[in-house]
């Protein structure tokens, strides 16, 4: 079981090496120091918090974007040359196909981590540059997962990359669309209703929002992280995900 | 001639149109930004509502971002704007927004104190040292070198000397530790300099009778301003 997983883990971890993904995450981190560096000589004061926040936000985003677009193109060019029949087809469950691409897609998500903290470490504290990229990677992760579950259950690429931003987007930004929903003369019917419907979706997503904070970095305060509370969601919306996209992929026709 | 002349456009027709439609595209843009000269007015901040969407999940990015375009928006369109021309309230607002977003930062007292009070207009100049002022009495520890500043400022450049006093007794009152001597201080020299030498001689008679000071470089500087007034009397 555990060899034919890693098996498929590491082909997408090497389609993602012979698809200069890494090199685009090396690329995101030249521009991130570049953009600091050009930031930070506009700055009159707290050169070094500008500079990481700027470092932080850029990376966090552009990497989330990444991944989505690596992961449905990849699980895609498997759709086109029949690789995912191929797949299907031999005598391997379904679920461990589904595992496979996800740790590899973890994997990708890693490196990517990886290479961001060797720049970061620059300008933060190296524990807090840790607890940091420990939480993107749980925060790329839970992407590439929903991302993977789309693309297999959608197939089409433009469908699924709509899909898995704008899930990223329910994920990261629920708490200011939820403050939308509570101003003072929005107490229609249909507001409430609707107020009542994103209140349902916060409880089975994923608060991406606490997540990778910039603050972390310029604060450069590790005791202030609550390493505990984003481990336990990863781990609590990764079961959710893979059992959603396992039970998903064995219904699938093909 | 006419062979000649197919040649041409067929092997050449692309370049031509890509160098006229580029040529079009420069024209356009640069009538586009001649039209854009006129200065912007500094808007009001966001709405709290507004400022909880705009720092959805990252607060210091979001901050920061808003920090750099503030201090940058006397920059437009390839002119400096004067600072006579900036709207102090919404100015003093957007301060007051930032400086929530993050409690801990100090670049937007800096900015106050540093920037705009380089403005030719004691009106706006003390609405900054007001802004100040506030956010003293909001947190002494944090921001007391900016009320000093600020002090040093309504002394000096507005000639303001009992508003420069009343910020200096700010400085003096406060028990925290952490503001030095020469902060503390302040209230003297201001004293000296409104003729009030009397106040300043027992005020220093004072600190210096009741031991509660034992800095050597504080009780030297009291020493020598008890000396000096002291000689101006006689």
């Amino acid at each position: 079981m555990f060899s034919s997983i890693t098996t498929i883990a590491r082909y997408s971890l090497l389609e993602a090496v012979r698809g200069k993904i890494i090199w685009i995450m090396v690329s995101l981190l030249l521009l991130s120091v570049m953009l600091s560096l050009f930031i930070g000589e506009t700055t009159l004061t707290e050169t070094r918090e500008t500079q990481v926040a700027f470092m932080a936000g850029f990376l966090r985003l552009s990497s989330v974007m990444v991944i989505i677009f690596f992961v449905v193109s990849s699980i895609s060019r498997d759709f086109q040359d029949k690789s995912v029949e191929l797949l299907f087809s031999i005598s391997m469950p379904r679920y461990q196909v589904f595992l496979g691409k996800f740790f590899g897609f973890g994997l990708v998500a890693l490196s990517a981590v990886i290479i961001f903290s060797i720049g970061l470490v620059f300008y933060s504290d190296i524990s807090v540059v840790f607890f940091w990229a420990l939480s993107l990677w749980c925060e790329l992760t839970l992407v590439a997962l929903i991302s993977l579950i789309f693309i297999l259950s959608l197939e089409h690429v433009a469908v699924s990359l709509v899909a898995s931003i704008g899930a990223y987007a329910l994920m990261r930004f629920m708490p200011a669309i939820q403050s939308m929903g509570d101003g003072p003369f929005q107490d229609s019917a249909f507001n409430q209703l609707m107020n009542k419907v994103l209140d349902l979706i916060d409880l089975i997503l994923p608060r991406l929002d606490h997540f990778a904070q910039s603050r972390w970095l310029v604060n450069g305060a590790a005791a202030e992280i609550d390493v505990i509370y984003f481990l336990l969601e990863f781990v609590l919306f990764v079961c959710l995900f893979v059992v959603v996209g396992v039970i998903d992929l064995k219904r699938k026709a093909i | 001639m006419t062979k000649l002349f197919h040649q041409i456009r067929s092997t050449h027709l692309p370049i031509v149109l890509l160098i006229a439609v580029l040529f079009c595209v420069v024209v356009w843009r640069d009538s586009s930004l001649a039209q854009k000269v006129a200065v912007e007015n500094l808007p009001e901040p966001p709405s709290a509502t507004t400022q909880i969407i705009m720092q959805a999940s990252d607060t210091a990015f979001v901050y920061r971002l808003l920090l750099l375009w503030l201090q940058q928006f006397d920059v437009q369109a390839g002119q400096y704007v004067s600072y006579r021309n900036l709207d102090y309230d919404h100015l003093a607002d957007w301060l007051k927004s930032l400086q929530m977003m993050a409690p801990e930062s100090q670049y937007p007292m800096l900015m106050a104190t540093r920037i705009y009070t380089k403005v030719a207009d004691q009106q706006r100049i003390r609405q900054m040292l007001d802004f100040v002022h506030q956010q003293f009495l909001l947190d002494p520890e944090k921001n007391w070198r900016w009320l000093a500043e600020s002090t040093v400022i309504a002394r000096h450049k507005l000639k303001d000397l009992p508003l420069a006093l009343s910020y200096a007794q700010l400085l003096a009152d406060e028990p925290s530790e952490i503001i030095p001597f020469w902060a503390r201080d302040m209230k003297l020299t201001i004293l000296e300099d409104m003729g009030e030498f009397e106040q300043v001689k027992l005020l220093v008679g004072g600190l210096l009778a009741n031991k509660a000071i034992s800095d050597p470089n504080e009780l030297k500087f009291l020493n020598s301003l008890l000396k000096r007034l002291q000689k101006n009397n006689n």
